[in-house]
């Protein structure tokens, strides 16, 4: 098969999707693309977001059919070169492990074999890559997640998670930002606003992003409650 | 200017307009009415730009005090809609004198109505619309006691208008959608595609702006449901492990890992808005030039109100 594939998603949007796998290559190749045709300014052109491996564009169907729309975007395609990516972002989501705020902590080590101290470690010295913000509210969908902290998901999902748990299901790893059911195991928990819908945008974060979540005492919640992600490095300067 | 007070908010009465559009990578969804044509019609009726954010009354119960003179229409389901007292059918203008009373009563077909006011609403605005969607914390459902303040006054008079029977979208409890197949037509195997396209399902009580749950032959897939996860659309349907086709409504989550064998075109989620729990859906396989016609079709209702009303100003 030649990737990437086209495909309608309804009658005013095309699906384009890469390789079939979760890895930062696929990725990048649907940011880059993303990149590509936000900048063409296309009259047409609604709506763009994407995954880990596609990415969907919404057009206007009374300015153009579907099949100059996939000619359009083919082109585009075709002149993306996987340039040298400028370094990326990196952010700091200060996180209280274990307790009340990471239920699943212990659960992991038992799944994992380490210690609950040794999980809390190996994840918090993480550097974690942000493939997409999806679902609702800016959720960051991140990759990363070392192999050893692979965890199958829960069996029974919780019915109410709440905003800034931090967790694990199989490969993946995440930050939810707004309450949901879900079946990730918790480890932690941030108290930083990751969405905000009052602000356009809504959040600090964007695909491509680094982050890291390191390790805070319970009684210093109240320093970060309510605050943005911390940015550590900008580009290329570094900041103190 | 002050428009209204809600004396009772009804079941689940929002702001809602064309949605927002530019914060998909955010995930943020499109949001808006779930019955588009109905709120660009409502808003077309009183001389508003099509866009403007109405009411989106389900079921029952919204009732209100006109507090100024307004000029209102009401589209969409048959919910009963009274002006003290006097019932009228949807599909029309209204001239509101201050204290009129205006009461959605109860369902007889349909299920979301639409109310526009000269000059439009003046809601809350979250990123770029006023579409209420609350799991993302944008805006709340009306409640008792709220004024609702309108546009600045027209003073242009503007009779009562009545859109003609045969521009009014019929309601059925047998309602058929037409669909694109895809992306992920693959992951069924031939059975289940043919179960998917030849039999009735049913409208479950769990379903809502997010999504429509239905119910019947179960869809069988060529191994899991479950993909790696990638973006949804308003009309896509997936099929979890259990076979159940899950129709994606205007609020749902913007990416989702379940395999989705069609997607609805987008005149047709307006009908199935209006579907309630026990209602038949069946799916009727179409391509883009189907879409292109079906879209033409439901435009002229629009064109006609355009074509018989002078816009606001």
């Amino acid at each position: 098969m030649t990737w990437p594939t086209y495909q309608p998603l309804g009658d005013q949007g095309v699906l384009i999707g890469y390789e079939n796998k979760i890895d930062p290559g696929t990725n990048e190749k649907v940011r880059l693309l993303s990149d590509a045709l936000e900048g063409t300014g296309f009259p047409w052109l609604r709506v763009i977001n994407f995954s880990f491996r596609c990415l969907l564009v919404l057009y206007d169907p009374d300015m153009i059919h579907y099949p100059q729309v996939v000619k359009a975007v083919r082109e585009i395609e075709a002149q993306i070169r996987s340039s040298h990516t400028p370094m990326a972002d990196l952010y700091e989501i200060p996180t209280v492990y274990g307790g009340q705020h990471g239920p699943d902590l212990s659960r992991v080590a038992e799944v994992t074999g380490l210690s609950p101290a040794d999980v809390t470690d190996t994840f918090s010295s993480t550097i974690f890559t942000i493939y997409f913000l999806g679902f609702l509210g800016a959720q960051p969908y991140l990759g990363g997640l070392p192999k050893e902290l692979h965890v199958p998901r829960l069996d029974s999902p919780r019915l109410h998670v709440p905003r800034g748990s931090v967790g694990m299901g199989g490969i993946q790893a995440g930050v939810i930002t707004v309450d949901q059911p879900s079946g990730f195991n918790y480890i932690g928990r941030t108290f930083l606003s990751l969405y905000n819908p009052g602000k356009v945008p809504p959040t600090s974060l964007k695909a491509g992003d680094q982050i890291i979540f390191p390790s805070i005492p319970e009684d210093r919640i109240p320093a970060f409650r309510g605050k943005s992600p911390i940015p550590r490095r900008k580009g290329s300067s570094i900041e103190k | 200017m002050r428009g209204f007070k809600v004396i009772h908010p009804g079941m689940y009465t929002t702001y809602q307009d064309l949605g927002r559009r530019g914060f998909r990578k955010y995930g943020i969804p499109l949001s808006g009415a779930m019955d588009k044509a109905a709120l660009k019609a409502s808003n077309l009726l009183v001389g508003n730009p099509e866009s403007k954010a109405g009411l989106e009354i389900t079921l029952q119960g919204l009732k209100m005090v006109a507090l100024e003179p307004l000029v209102i229409a009401v589209t969409g389901a048959d919910l009963q809609f009274t002006i003290n007292s006097e019932y009228h059918p949807p599909w029309r203008s209204f001239l509101l004198k201050a204290g009129d009373v205006v009461q959605f009563r109860g369902r007889k077909s349909g299920l979301r109505s639409y109310l526009a006011v000269r000059g439009g609403f003046r809601a809350p605005t979250f990123m770029g619309s006023c579409s209420v969607f609350e799991r993302c914390s944008m805006g709340a459902p009306l409640r008792a006691d709220n004024v609702l303040e309108v546009g600045d006054t027209v003073t242009e008079s503007l009779g009562e208008v009545c859109i003609p029977e045969k521009y009014i979208p019929k309601s059925s409890h047998q309602i058929s959608i037409r669909v694109i197949m895809g992306p992920q037509v693959e992951a069924f195997t031939p059975q289940g595609i043919e179960t998917f396209l030849q039999s009735t399902y049913r409208v479950t009580p769990q379903s809502d702006r997010i999504g429509y749950r239905l119910d019947g032959p179960r869809i069988g897939h060529r191994g899991r449901a479950d993909i790696i996860s990638e973006p949804v659309v308003p009309g896509s349907i997936q099929v979890p492990n259990d076979g159940q086709p899950i129709a994606l409504m205007v609020d749902a989550q913007v990416t989702g890992g379940y395999a989705k064998i069609a997607t609805a075109i987008s005149p047709d989620l307006d009908l199935l808005a209006q579907a309630v729990p026990g209602d038949t859906v069946q799916f009727e396989e179409t391509d883009q030039d189907g879409a292109r016609r079906a879209r033409l079709e439901q435009r002229k209702l629009l064109d006609w109100i355009r074509n018989t009303i002078p816009p606001v100003g």
